[in-house]
Order: C-alpha cells, then sequence, then structure tokens
C-alpha cells in the first residue's frame, strides 16, 4: 500500500472545496487482529470465520481502497451470526485491542438470518497515547424480517490512525440500529454505505463524535434506498474543541422503483473553540416521485438564549459547554446494552481513562 | 404579433423565431489564437486586451473540462463560431435599428418595457450590442450605462482595466478563460456615490445564429450609499446544434449601497449555459440576486457572493425549472470574509418529464467572519418519476462565533393537495399547474410585474400536457 483514496462522495462538486473524497498518504499494509469475543450466556449468537467473498461486491462507505487494504492482512473474516428466527438481543462484544506502533487490519461479518436479531457492540482501543494504524472492515448482511443492532466505539490512542469501514445491505423488513460514537483517534477516517435493498427496509443511525486538538475526522455516511418504502434517519452530533477539523458527507440517494421511502438526514455540530474547522456537505439525491427527503443542519456555537439562561443560574461558558456536550455523549451512550462499556466509555470522555468503578 | 405582458399570448413560441444571418460578419467555426487575434482586430482591442485574450486561451487549453458537473459532451469547440457581428453599428434609437433586429426586440418586448419601466435599456443581438439608450433623467444623474467596448476606449478605460475579470480571473475555470478570450458586447454600469436609482436598468441578449456562441461581458460598479437593480433577460431560437453562452457577470457593490440582480434565463433547449456571475460586497453593502433559470439543454450557473466588508450581506432567491431534455445544474455560492456578514439563500427547483436539476451551493465562512450569520433552503419539486432532483450543499466553517443552518427537502405533489383543488372543480392538470405555480410564488413575487407574469406562464406552460 501507499496512498489511498476514500470516503468518495457519490456524486461530487467543486474541486476547490476539496470534499470530493480524502486522499491518505503512506498507508501502511496491515497485519491480522484478533479480537477479544464476548458471547453472553445463552446466546443464539455463532461466531466463525469466513473468506467473506459474497460481501466484497458491496458498497462500502470508505470505498474500495478500503477493501484492498484489509486485504493486506491476509486473515480471514470473524463471522458473527443469528441464525433464522432467533433472538440474540444480549449484546456480542467484539473487543479490538490494538498495538502501539503496528498497522492492523480486521474485516468482520455480521450476519443476521431471515427473522432473527443480533446485537453486536464493538469497542476499539489501544494504550492512550499510543500511535499506529487500524482498520475495521464490517459488512452488515440483514436477511428478511432480521435486525442487527451494531454500536461501535472508538476510544483509540492519541496517536492513531483509524480507518473504520461498513457496507450492509438489508431485505425486505430488515432493519439495522446503528449508534457510533468516536472518541480516539488522530486521523479517523470513518465510512458507511447501507443498501436499503428490500420493500420497508429500514436504517437508523446515530453518530456522536467528540473531538479536540488536531484530530482530523472524515465521514462519508451514505443510505441508498431501492426498496418500496424504505426509511433511513441519519444523525450526526458532535463537539469539536481546539484544532479539530472534521468533515461529514452524508447522503441519502432514492433510487429507482423506491416508491413510499422517506429519509431524514441531521447534523448538529457545536463548535467548542475558535480554532476548529467544521466541513460538512448533506446530499439527497432523487430520481424517485413519491419519496420525502430532508436535511437539516445547525452550525455554530451555543444558542445566546439557552448560553443565557445558564449563566443566569450560576454556570459559566465554559461549563455551559461542557454540560452540553456531556448530555450528547450521554444520550448516545444509553443506546449501549452493556452497563460496564457504557460507564467506561462516559469515563473515556471525561477524563481520558476507561476505569470503572 | 404576440406581445410579451399579455397573459394569455405566452408560449414558448415566442423565443422561437430566427431571422437569416443577414450580412452578419463572422469568424470561422473553432478557437485557435488566429481567432482570437481576429476577434481582437475587429473590436479594435488596445494592446493590453488583445495580451490578455491570448494569454486566457493559453490558459483554456490548459484546464480540464469539469469532471463533476452535467455532461458537456455535445459541446465541441472546433463547431461553434465565436463571433457573429450583425450587419449594423450599435443604435440610441429604436427607428435606426435593422428591421428584422428591431422586429425581434419587439416581439420579445423590450421597446414597449424600455417605455413603461426601465431607466435604460441594452439589447445585444448575436455578439454585439445592437441598441443602447438610457433615460436623461438618469444620465443627469452621472449614471454610466454603456456598451462594454465603448468604455473600453472612453473615458472609463482606466476603470475598465483595473476592474476586468479581475473579480473572476480567467483561471477560474476553463470557460471562465474562455470567456477572457473571446468575449464581446455586454454592458457596462456605473452607479455614482449616493444615487438611488428606483426604476431598473435592463440588457437583453438574444443568440441568433445557429451555432455560435455569446460571450458577453456586464461590469457593474456602484460606489457608496447608492442603489441599482439591474434586469437581465436571455433567449435564442432552437436549433438542432448546440448554441453556447459563456457570459461573465462581475459586480462592486460599494459601502452600505445594495445591487439588485434579476435575471430570467429562457435560452434554447440547444443551448449550453456556461455563465459565470460573482459581486463583491464592501462594508454594510448588499447584494440580492433573484434567478429563474428556465431554458438551456445544460446549465452550470452559481453566483457567487463575496461578503468582504464588516456587515455586507447576500440574499440569492432562485428557482430551476427543468424540463424535457434539460439539466440544470444552478445554486449560488458564498464566501464571508468580513465579520458580521450574512446570507440567505432560498432555492426551489422543479423537475419534469425527463429533467435533471441540481441545486449545488457552497457556504465558506472564514476564521475572521465573526458573529456571521448564513442559512440555507432548497426545495425541490419532484413532478414525475422519469426526473432527477438532487440537491449538494456544501459548508465550510472555519469559525466557532457564526451560525450557519441548512434545510433541504425533496418531495412530490401532495396528492391531499391534488384532491382538494379537484374537488372544488378544478381539473388534476390545473391543479398542479397551480401548486406548482404557488411553489415558485417567493421567486416570482421578488421579480418586477411583468416579469413575475412571464414566469408564471412558463411554469403554467410547461406545466399543461404533463397529465396523461
Amino acid at each position: 500500500m501507499n496512498d489511498m483514496r476514500v470516503n468518495t462522495l457519490p456524486s461530487p462538486t467543486w474541486k476547490w472545496l476539496k470534499m470530493n473524497y480524502a486522499d491518505v498518504k503512506d498507508v501502511q499494509e496491515a497485519q491480522a487482529c484478533s479480537p477479544q469475543v464476548e458471547i453472553p450466556e445463552g446466546s443464539p449468537a455463532v461466531v466463525g470465520r469466513t473468506d467473506a467473498a459474497v460481501y466484497r461486491e458491496y458498497r462500502t462507505g470508505v470505498g474500495y481502497d478500503m477493501v484492498k487494504l484489509v486485504d493486506t492482512a491476509g486473515d480471514l473474516a470473524y463471522e458473527v451470526a443469528a441464525e433464522a428466527g432467533q433472538k440474540a438481543d444480549k449484546p456480542v462484544v467484539l473487543r479490538m485491542d490494538f498495538d502501539a506502533d503496528k498497522s492492523e487490519a480486521i474485516r468482520v461479518v455480521l450476519r443476521a438470518e431471515e427473522g432473527s436479531e443480533l446485537t453486536v457492540i464493538m469497542v476499539y482501543r489501544s494504550k492512550k497515547e499510543a500511535a499506529g494504524q487500524a482498520a475495521v472492515q464490517t459488512y452488515l448482511d440483514v436477511k428478511k424480517n432480521a435486525k442487527i443492532n451494531l454500536i461501535q466505539i472508538d476510544v483509540l490512542g492519541k496517536g492513531f490512525r483509524f480507518f473504520n469501514d461498513i457496507g450492509g445491505r438489508l431485505e425486505d423488513k430488515g432493519q439495522t440500529d446503528m449508534t457510533n460514537i468516536i472518541l480516539g483517534g488522530k486521523e479517523i477516517y470513518e465510512g458507511c454505505s447501507v443498501d436499503l435493498a428490500g420493500r420497508e427496509s429500514s436504517l437508523e443511525a446515530d453518530i456522536g463524535y467528540f473531538i479536540g486538538n488536531t484530530v482530523k475526522l472524515d465521514m462519508n455516511y451514505e443510505a441508498v434506498h431501492h426498496g418500496k418504502k424504505s426509511e433511513c434517519r441519519m444523525d450526526a452530533n458532535g463537539v469539536l474543541r481546539d484544532k479539530a477539523e472534521k468533515l461529514f458527507r452524508g447522503t441519502i440517494d432514492f433510487r429507482d422503483g423506491c416508491a413510499g421511502s422517506v429519509g431524514n438526514e441531521k447534523e448538529d455540530v457545536l463548535m467548542f473553540d475558535d480554532g476548529v474547522i467544521n466541513r460538512t456537505i448533506p446530499l439527497i439525491l432523487c430520481v424517485e416521485e413519491d419519496v420525502e427527503g430532508n436535511h437539516g443542519a445547525t452550525i455554530g456555537k451555543l444558542d445566546n438564549d439557552l448560553l443565557f439562561y445558564m449563566e443566569s443560574r450560576g454556570i459559566d461558558e465554559q461549563s455551559a459547554y461542557r454540560a452540553i456536550a456531556d448530555a450528547r455523549l450521554r444520550s448516545l451512550c444509553r443506546k449501549i446494552p452493556d452497563s460496564a462499556i457504557r460507564c467506561r466509555t462516559e469515563n473515556y470522555f471525561e477524563s481520558g481513562t476507561e476505569e470503572c468503578e | 404579433m404576440k406581445e410579451k405582458t399579455k397573459v394569455s399570448d405566452i408560449d414558448r413560441n415566442m423565443y422561437d423565431f430566427r431571422y437569416d444571418e443577414k450580412d452578419a460578419y463572422k469568424v470561422q467555426e473553432g478557437l485557435t489564437p488566429a481567432i482570437v487575434e481576429q476577434i481582437s482586430k475587429e473590436k479594435k482591442d488596445p494592446e493590453w486586451m488583445r495580451e490578455f485574450r491570448l494569454h486566457c486561451l493559453d490558459i483554456y487549453n490548459q484546464i480540464p473540462i469539469p469532471d463533476w458537473g452535467p455532461s458537456i459532451d455535445g459541446l465541441d469547440m472546433d463547431n461553434i463560431v465565436t463571433y457573429v457581428r450583425p450587419n449594423t453599428k450599435m443604435q440610441g434609437d429604436w427607428k435606426d435599428v435593422p428591421q428584422d433586429i428591431k422586429d425581434t426586440f419587439e416581439r420579445l418586448g423590450i421597446p414597449q418595457a424600455e417605455r413603461k419601466s426601465l431607466a435604460g435599456v441594452g439589447a445585444q443581438y448575436d455578439s454585439e450590442l445592437v441598441y443602447h439608450n438610457v433615460k436623461d433623467e438618469v444620465a443627469q444623474q452621472g449614471v454610466v450605462y454603456s456598451d462594454i467596448e465603448s468604455a473600453l476606449h472612453g473615458e472609463y478605460a482606466d476603470l475598465i482595466r483595473s476592474h476586468f475579470m479581475k473579480l473572476v480571473p480567467p483561471t477560474d475555470h476553463k470557460f471562465a478563460a474562455l470567456h477572457g478570450a473571446v468575449w464581446s458586447g455586454g454592458s457596462f454600469v456605473y452607479v455614482p456615490e449616493g444615487v438611488h436609482l428606483t426604476i431598473p436598468l435592463q440588457s437583453y441578449f438574444r443568440l441568433n445564429a445557429k451555432g455560435a456562441g455569446q460571450f458577453e461581458h456586464t461590469l457593474i460598479i456602484v460606489e457608496d450609499n447608492a442603489y441599482l437593480h439591474f434586469i437581465e433577460g436571455c433567449s435564442a431560437p432552437k436549433y438542432n446544434v448546440a448554441n453556447l453562452h459563456a457570459g461573465c457577470v462581475e459586480l462592486y457593490v460599494g459601502k452600505n449601497s445594495t445591487l439588485r440582480y434579476s435575471t430570467i434565463e429562457n435560452w434554447s433547449k440547444n443551448m449550453y449555459n456556461l455563465n459565470t456571475k460573482r459581486a463583491i460586497v464592501a462594508e454594510g453593502g448588499k447584494i440580492e440576486w433573484v434567478s429563474g433559470s428556465f431554458g438551456s439543454h445544460t446549465s452550470y450557473l452559481y453566483p457567487m457572493s463575496v461578503l468582504q466588508g464588516r456587515g455586507a450581506r447576500c440574499e440569492f432567491t432562485g428557482i430551476t425549472f427543468a424540463g424535457k431534455g434539460q439539466e440544470l445544474d444552478t445554486g449560488a455560492k458564498v464566501v464571508h470574509n468580513a465579520p458580521d456578514t450574512s446570507s440567505y439563500i432560498n432555492t426551489k427547483s422543479i423537475s419534469k418529464d425527463g429533467g435533471v436539476s441540481v441545486f449545488r451551493s457552497a457556504v465558506v465562512v472564514k476564521p475572521q467572519a465573526k458573529r456571521s450569520k448564513s442559512a440555507v433552503s432548497c426545495q425541490s419539486l419532484m413532478v414525475d418519476n422519469i426526473s432527477r432532483s438532487d440537491t449538494i450543499p456544501a459548508m465550510d466553517i472555519r469559525t466557532n462565533d457564526a451560525d450557519v443552518g441548512h434545510e433541504a427537502r425533496i418531495g412530490k405533489i401532495s396528492d391531499e393537495a391534488v384532491f382538494y383543488l379537484m374537488s372544488r372543480g378544478i381539473s388534476e392538470e390545473d391543479a398542479r399547474a397551480m401548486i406548482v405555480s404557488g411553489f415558485a410564488d417567493n421567486v416570482s413575487k421578488e421579480l418586477p410585474l411583468e416579469y413575475a407574469v412571464e414566469m408564471n406562464n412558463l411554469i403554467n406552460l410547461e406545466m399543461k400536457g404533463a397529465i396523461g
């Protein structure tokens, strides 16, 4: 590997904005990484290995260069599956501890067969001050009437370059509920492309990022509606501090035949400090008449009325910002169905350590 | 003869008539240094302009065709005639304009509009202005409204030289460079400090020649504490070969001044409209864009506002109607370059009968633009399922002391609203046309009355025949 082009916008715009894609220099070939897999007692979830060949044609958010990067690790994918009719509602946890000064990659397949439900938490960790390169590619295969709940938590070290990529396909009435919490790393590339292929399939995605220092976060989320009456909701909430820089690409793509579909996308960015850079490009692409697509974005500082209210109650501006950021994170953390991981995530945000009593 | 302001008489055919290019002077098709030199010679350019044209041609040859917008594969510069001079000099009196050209503009309603509601008119036919006039009382206030060539050779020569393609440099994009190489015609407006022009000026651009390009340059300087409303209209007859419009508009808005720039673009559906418009606004100044895009085969049109002075403002109100065979990529760009600046972009687009409408925007807030505000709203209406509508809005915010909001919506005509209107005796076709007209209302109410009437009738006309 050398350079990668990632997070390509489905429909490009002016080059001078530098939003059409991200070019990543000096990408290191990867070694295989073994996750620590925790399956709750009595869970019907099945964990195995697969070559993931059938998923290679899935479109992913980061893009094809990610496939090539993960291939350099030369390892089989880890597969977590719920067989037909099985409800694995207690979460399977994949804990990935990435070593410092290494480049590691892993591919994961999450498969929910017809009428099943699967909940998976993926935690990306390293030592607090560590630097390295990590790459995780996750395929979601959601069959008819099935559901995957996926929670991804990034608490990587301060020097990490991290690629996190998702590609998914949902059959009729298939559902995916996704929560992505981004707290760690130095240079982060997040991509997700979900094909709402089936009738009444639905995607819910909550993305939360809380970044500071000189962290760069580059995201590309896509919901591609093929199925009739398919629905998506993408909410991105974030807080930028210090000299952090973030780019969010969010696309709702209504394709031919997706009549009756609805797509909603919302972004709320709190720009904490004056050195931050926020870039946003939300797309709605539409070739179908009978659809409804909405996008809204609010970018800037805290609302003056809210700030006045808090200051009149003795909370200074910095504390007010901190309280709002904290509230945003906690609202996302409530979606983590494991109290220990939830506690560690909140603590990482508050103190930079995952220690919990 | 059809008249523009009579509602019942307006239809697309009023634009689709043509005259032979009698005795017109043309350069050869294509784009070479020799052709550029020839245009420069014909126009009696000063030396600096001749060199500038050739420099632009070099830049044109170096810049690739954009790979992010609608296809312009059907445009072959080897087949485009870049300069067509009608067989007349510019006149200051309608009676001196040749009959066929006079008939053209009379059918488009220009002389009537001048008499009724304009402070001055410029009429361009192919590559040159054929008529230009400004009312005495306006001229007496010191307002200059002339063709740009006269200004280039007259007392404003230095002003033209110091402003020409400084706001839109030829390096901006390929078709800005093309414009710099072969520009011809267009208007120069100068509004002195403190002058409030209460009635508008208008330029009308008519491209009559088959397979030709029109490259007019509009340069407007509004000094401090002044006001101007400038209206631009354009049309062409339809041919079965590509025509090209690559004009350039540069607007300088002084301190505490307001410039309203209204455009109704109704080029024929064989036209590639690759136009560039840009305004720079000084402290406390305001640029108001009102833009209706109805014609063209393919459009790239994104008026840009550079809010350069503290408290500068921009409002953009636009509507795009893409019908059969049209791919209209329109929108706006704003750069907040100073504190306390504000921008408001409000657009509507309608896609019908296989038409493609793309809303594209950029809002850039620089670190020094503290306390700036921006709001972008774009709504798109899909009238059938063989059309396409995309929204591609970008925001680049580099200070935390700014409020930026964006909302976009795509949807169809509400069945309930159609049902309601039909239950009151209105046909489905009329009900849909009524809903679309209402959807476009925010733009039409920003236009002078007769242009609003024209726009509503264009929409109404496009909608007729959409059912069944």
